[in-house]
């Protein structure tokens, strides 16, 4: 039994660890949202359809708005942001070794994103969809409606939350975004590079995807998200990562 | 006689050499004395016995064959029963409340750990404990990644680095191969994950950019050399892991830049690593054959066939039509044939003159 003295402490002691990292986190809620299944929409759309003894453990899946045209962008992760998110931007745009430099060799960085919920971005980004919903999309319209299409369902409204901010300093997202509206979330961020011939030369950032961007619905309200409209709290722990703490179908 | 293995070859090695004197007898022309050869029978049974005895080794052709679908079936009910976990966690786990749950994702693996356990006490040939070893290792990643999941936290790297250990200290008390090839695995992307992860990206961009991945592959074929005690024997498997993901690596690297964080043209990049695969895969070959070591220069061969096919490949399919583009490659093999006939042909006059 000597043998299994390691792998056994090993197996154990991860499953603890991360057992005490997920309670430390949750020991404290330092930010509180209510989301809907338009920001918290099925990580599973068919879940439905599939015979309830294989559904398994339900997660729902952060859903935003990209915000990935170049010049939007720039207007919420400016030169300086992405400087204090690692990024190096002293070779200039129109530079010959632009393309090498911003297009493949930059690494992504990890950072934090502040989210605004149904905000003035958001009312922006509704206000550019309504002056082009007449323009025909590959979508067949309903990405220029505001509405998320997937196939054999009812079109789901598109996200409500938007990108505002990002850094390295959580602390000081926080105090510049405490508020109930916000959510400040850890972040995979990337550097892209617009050639001439695409409106450019630009480089602008994008968030490339959120650290936890599916979440697990526990237990007790495992039957709310069978409903076709409903309400999630989140909450954001000392780590700064999201849990839920509750679920109800919401009326349409 | 250190282990099992040893014991093995030594008695295939008795069994051939019985049956060549067999043959030679028929042909009348027998070297031994009929005493000599009974002295030589009765200690090479008294071995025979002890190996089986000591190691559970096999010491016939018939036992080996069976051994050979011994391993095979082993490898097979190793692979089910993982998947059967997979499947039940999946299946049952949307009724189960979270703390019965992680009281099963740590039950699981410790519960095959013990398998392990009773089983290579109760059978030296270890075919069962080694089934339940790679069980037990499939519980661990499913315990690895299920309870991050449930607990809506991220994967880390030092879980990666968990995993790797994990694997090394189950296999190399035992010498289970696979599974110290799977954690040897995990330990060249843990490395490499760690490496972004310090400079601030995400570890996840290890996938895509291999340098870290290719530097540690072939380290630890280097590092193989300095493996001793119970870990000596598991060092063909370090080699081959670490050649197979340096070489895939490399020849991944030479094929696209993308996947390369040099910060220089992806012409020129592709060219280094065009060179450094040619280099590498034929020092690989070369040193096998120099070491009597088959399977490293069997790894080496294969990744430069792989290499000048791509280059060819790459290089002529739209230049040259399509009849002489297999033409040359018809001419190439005549070309190799030749050469290695030369070879066996030199190799055959030096056996004759030794």
């Amino acid at each position: 039994m000597r043998h299994m003295v390691v792998p056994v402490a090993l197996v154990t002691g991860l499953i603890a660890a991360m057992v005490g990292c997920g309670a430390w986190n949750r020991g404290l809620a330092e930010q509180t949202i209510t989301l809907t299944e338009r920001e918290l929409p099925l990580a599973r759309p068919d879940r439905a359809e599939v015979p309830e003894e294989d559904r398994g453990v339900p997660r729902l899946r952060l859903e935003w708005q990209p915000r990935r045209d170049a010049l939007d962008a720039r207007n919420w992760l400016g030169d300086q942001t992405l400087e204090a998110l690692g990024f190096e931007l002293s070779v200039r745009p129109g530079d010959p070794a632009a393309e090498r430099v911003y297009g493949r060799r930059a690494l992504p960085r990890v950072g934090w994103v502040v989210f605004e919920l149904n905000g003035p971005a958001y009312r922006e980004i509704e206000r550019r969809r309504a002056v082009t919903a007449g323009v025909d999309t590959p979508a067949g319209g309903a990405v220029a409606a505001g509405r998320r299409r997937i196939p054999g369902r009812p079109d789901i409204p598109q996200s409500r939350l938007v990108p505002i901010d990002a850094g390295r300093d959580r602390q000081a997202l926080l105090d510049r975004h405490g508020d109930g509206g916000h959510l400040v979330l850890p972040a995979i961020f990337a550097i892209e590079w617009t050639p001439a011939s695409a409106g450019g030369p630009l480089v602008s950032g994008s968030l490339r995807a959120v650290v936890t961007s599916r979440l697990t619905v526990p237990a007790e309200w495992r039957g709310a998200v069978d409903a076709p409209q409903y309400e999630v709290d989140v909450a954001v722990g000392r780590a700064g990562l999201p849990w839920i703490t509750a679920i109800r179908p919401r009326d349409r | 006689m250190a282990d099992r293995l040893e014991a093995q070859r030594r008695a295939d090695r008795i069994r051939e050499f019985r049956a060549e004197l067999g043959a030679l007898r028929a042909e009348g022309a027998t070297p031994l004395t009929s005493e000599q050869e009974t002295v030589i029978r009765a200690y090479h049974d008294a071995l025979l016995e002890r190996y089986a005895r000591e190691f559970d080794i096999d010491s016939t052709e018939r036992s080996a064959g069976l051994s050979r679908g011994l391993q095979a079936a082993s490898f097979f009910g190793a692979v089910t029963l993982t998947a059967a976990l997979w499947a039940l966690v999946a299946r049952f786990w949307g009724r189960l409340d979270l703390p019965v749950q992680i009281g099963l994702l740590t039950f699981i693996p410790l519960a095959l750990l013990g398998a392990v356990d009773v089983a290579a006490r109760r059978e030296r040939s270890l075919y069962v404990a080694s089934l339940f070893a790679l069980a037990a290792y499939g519980a661990f990643w499913l315990a690895a990644i299920a309870v991050p999941e449930l607990l809506d936290l991220p994967l880390t790297p030092g879980i990666l680095w968990t995993g790797a250990l994990f694997g090394v200290a189950l296999a190399v008390p035992y010498g289970f191969r696979l599974v110290f090839g799977l954690a040897l695995v995990a330990l060249v992307v843990a490395v490499s994950a760690s490496v972004f992860a310090a400079v601030g990206a995400p570890w996840t961009i290890a996938a895509e950019r291999l340098e870290p991945a290719v530097l540690t592959a072939f380290s630890l074929v280097v590092a193989a050399r300095a493996f001793q005690g119970p870990a000596a024997r598991l060092a063909p498997v370090a080699r081959l892991v670490g050649l197979f993901l340096g070489l895939g690596g490399l020849f991944v690297l030479s094929s696209t830049a993308a996947v390369s964080q040099l910060p220089l043209p992806d012409r020129v990049v592709e060219g280094i690593y065009q060179a450094a695969m040619f280099a590498a895969s034929a020092a690989t070959l070369g040193r096998g054959l120099a070491a009597g070591r088959a399977e490293v220069a069997q790894t080496g061969g294969a990744f430069l066939t792989l290499f000048l096919l791509a280059r060819y490949v790459d290089w002529f399919w739209t230049l040259l039509p399509r009849y002489l583009f297999f033409l040359i490659l018809a001419a190439m093999a005549f070309a190799v044939i030749a050469t290695l006939q030369r070879l066996r042909a030199r190799a055959r006059r030096a056996g004759g003159a030794s």
